[in-house]
């Protein structure tokens, strides 16, 4: 943990991002685009003006929050890629809390049970992986992945059914959510709000969870091996079980924090949302380490590439699934550096 | 263990080498970037007139043809103009995005402005910072094809004073109804239009084409602008004839469901439809599959397919929105500086809206329908609609069809 080791780690990464870019660009450049223009925008739009950093962040605010739980999940050995699923079912909730309780119950206090209903939402939709991979050992990736196809169909439901406004001319919407029961914004003019510094508080409590608890040492040791854990008088099941759960909530926090911060409505397109968010979160998740700070910085890294890549996009008009392909180019570059990083130090 | 001692001395120098291949690439990009951005672009403007002056003379004809090309930069008010076209899907669909895509190119190179177009913006918050970040670029107009901008445009709209939000299916009094309380903003140019009228003539032509009296409709989501052009296609098939029973089915929330349009479209010909009409967007795509594989007459919305497709035998026509006639029609109030709360209605008496059949119709029923068309451009046949059945579509007074046809 010297110096110099720091200064390594540095010039690798930032080593694999140039090679990754390069490998980008080579695709780019058979599809005949300027890839000066393109690499430039990549690297230097999203810090460009204020408006791209707060759209970085805003980016940075749902994927964090998400990946904060998917790490937890992967120290334990458990893989949720269910939280699509979670981020759709916890804005559900969030919005059914609104609409049903707003009579009832002043902003303030609401809008914290709306945040709290969002956790829930996101909780019961992991319930069940949960309970399956616990209690019967079942694959809770197969379990998860196919539940987000599920909550698509929920979601569509609730457009037309609870959830459904009495303002949407005959479209199925949801009503906006009142400035009053909005989390206020942090820059004006833009989508950035004060869940972004929710969601770092988000980041701090998983960090806590995670490494100063005798919660996260039983999560650690059922990740490094499940049969010692087992010995030493750790409950497995019950240890995977929790942590499922908590990957689940913080998905479904997110979602809620996207609602409340940046969209204040729900249409058919809401799906899409939580699909961006929840599987690149994963990847967040894995370049971080799955260790609470290693994904702070992913997801900056990751949000970073994300609007940088919006904006070659529309600068040299590519299509989207190219920009993918660039962003993937270095994220297997990065990894592999990691890699044989790890395995040197 | 002496592995491992390797690994680390190879990885040590791998770092070294890459640090510099980091730094290199880098300055460089930075370097070129900034020398590559550094000076604005000219626009030019390149007008090419010929004359050609004949003169007889005696016995002999001299032609002497000129041609001079004149280039200068930013020459009109209309090649200054910086234009962004957001679409929900893309042109492909040969329907709701290819008819806006058209008009946009067809104007581009009539005035010569920038264009840019962004595609697969299905969701109106998706396309927020799209917007923003065009309009921030001082682009003069952003045309956002579909009703889902609406709100978006509204919200976005004041930060930016001296740009033209063009929403396309969007209403002013619509605003108010999607979120109470939101403001109309006056530099979002609103466009209304009415598929009904296209839909009336089209139901009239599948209710002469039928023979086995069922007839299929297949359309995006129940949204008030496709519920009208499906009362009126049901009002048309009525009228044509009356013992044709029309089939109806709506894809639920998505415009872009070709697959399940083309299974619905399949269903009902197992039923026995032998005319499956589609009422817009990827429903369309879906809608004609199913119709050229099972041999069925198919007609579409939005996009001339008669002349886009001649190889489709069993085609009825399409309803054909001209939005360039729309566009265009903006970009000169915006030049003129009177579009401010700008407001127009796509209808057929406009001229916006246009109906071409496909070659293979009867001419009889070619005429009839011609008629038809002549009545509602001069105003004697109008369609309006009992809007109580949107909610209430099971009410007796709502079936066949909630349409209603004046001087018919």
């Amino acid at each position: 943990m010297s110096f110099s080791y720091f200064f390594k780690l540095a010039a690798v990464n930032l080593g694999a991002v140039a090679v990754g870019l390069s490998l980008g660009m080579l695709i780019v450049y058979i599809t005949g685009a300027d890839i000066i223009l393109a690499a430039s925008t990549l690297i230097f739009a999203p810090l460009s003006d204020l408006y791209n950093v707060a759209e970085m962040f805003v980016w940075f605010t749902a994927l964090m929050v998400i990946a904060q739980g998917i790490g937890l999940g992967i120290r334990a050995g458990v893989w949720n890629v269910g939280a699509p699923g979670q981020f759709l079912v916890g804005s559900i909730l969030t919005m059914m809390v609104w609409k049903f309780l707003n009579p009832f119950i002043p902003p303030l206090p609401l809008t914290l049970l709306m945040l709290v209903g969002g956790a829930a939402g996101g909780l019961l939709w992991a319930l069940i992986p949960a309970v399956i991979r616990s209690k019967f050992g079942g694959n809770e990736i197969v379990v998860t992945l196919l539940l987000n196809l599920v909550a698509v169909s929920v979601l569509w439901w609730a457009l037309d059914g609870p959830i459904r406004g009495r303002f949407s001319a005959g479209y199925p919407l949801s009503d906006v959510i009142p400035t009053a029961y909005r989390i206020p914004s942090l820059i004006p003019d833009s989508r950035l709000s004060y869940s972004l510094l929710i969601a770092l508080a988000v980041a701090a409590v998983f960090y806590l969870l995670a490494e100063k608890t005798h919660f996260g040492l039983q999560v650690k040791s059922v990740g490094l091996n499940p049969t010692a854990a087992k010995t030493s008088g750790i409950k497995v099941g019950w240890t995977l079980f929790k942590t499922l759960l908590i990957a689940g909530a913080a998905a479904g926090f997110a979602g809620s924090l996207h609602l409340m911060g940046v969209l204040f409505r729900m249409d058919a397109g809401y799906a899409e949302t939580g699909n961006d968010f929840g599987y690149i979160a994963i990847a967040v998740a894995m370049l971080g380490g799955a260790h609470p700070v290693g994904i702070l910085f992913s997801s900056i890294f990751f949000s970073y590439m994300m609007i940088g890549a919006q904006n070659m996009q529309r600068i040299i008009q590519i299509p989207f699934p190219l920009v993918y392909a660039v962003v993937g180019c270095m994220l297997i570059s990065l990894t592999l550096v990691q890699r044989i990083n790890r395995r040197a130090v | 263990m002496s592995r491992i001692k390797s690994v680390k001395a190879i990885s040590t120098t791998v770092a070294a080498v890459l640090a510099v291949v980091a730094l290199v690439v880098g300055l460089g990009i930075g370097a070129l970037a900034l020398g590559g951005l550094a000076g604005p672009r000219e626009v030019t403007v390149t007008r090419t007139v010929v004359s050609t002056v004949t003169q007889t003379g005696a016995g002999a004809t001299v032609t002497v043809t000129q041609t001079a090309t004149v280039t200068a930069p930013g020459q009109t008010p209309f090649s200054r103009l910086k234009v962004l076209l957001i679409l929900p899907i893309d042109e492909k669909d040969n329907s709701w995005n290819r008819a806006a895509f058209d008009a946009v190119m067809k104007l581009k190179d009539l005035y010569g402005f920038e264009l840019s177009i962004e595609r697969n913006l299905f969701d109106g918050t998706k396309a927020e910072p799209y917007a923003v970040d065009y309009a921030r670029k001082g682009y003069n107009i952003i045309i956002g094809q579909g009703i889902q901008y609406m709100v978006m445009f509204h919200k976005i709209a004041p930060q930016f004073p001296n740009t033209m939000f063009l929403c396309v299916d969007c209403a002013p009094s619509l605003v108010g109804a999607f979120e109470p309380g939101a403001k109309v903003a006056p530099n979002v140019y609103n466009i209304w239009m009415t598929l009904g009228e296209g839909g009336f003539l089209m139901g009239y032509i599948a209710g002469k084409m039928t023979k086995s009296n069922k007839i299929g409709i297949v359309g995006g989501g129940r949204v008030p602008s496709i519920w009208e052009g499906h009362e009126a296609f049901k009002l048309g098939v009525k009228t044509a004839n009356p013992n044709a029973e029309v089939l109806e089915a709506y894809m639920p929330l998505s415009w872009a469901d070709v697959a399940g349009a083309k299974k619905a479209a399949q269903s009902m010909v197992a039923a026995g439809a032998d005319v499956v009409s589609a009422s817009g967007n990827g429903i369309d795509v879906g809608v004609t599959e199913a119709a050229l594989e099972s041999g069925v007459w198919t007609s579409t919305v939005y996009a001339d397919l008669p002349a886009l497709r001649p190889d489709i035998q069993k085609l009825m026509g399409s309803i054909v929105f001209r939005w360039d006639i729309v566009f265009d029609a903006a970009i000169k109030d915006y030049i003129r500086g009177t579009w401010k709360n700008g407001f127009l209605t796509a209808t057929m008496a406009s001229g916006i809206v246009t109906v071409s059949l496909g070659k293979n119709v009867p001419d009889n029923v070619k005429a009839e329908v011609m008629s038809l068309y002549e009545k509602i451009l001069s105003g004697t046949l109008k369609i309006t609609f009992d809007y109580t059945c949107f909610d209430n579509p099971d009410k007796p007074e709502c079936k066949p069809t909630a349409a209603i046809a004046h001087g018919l």
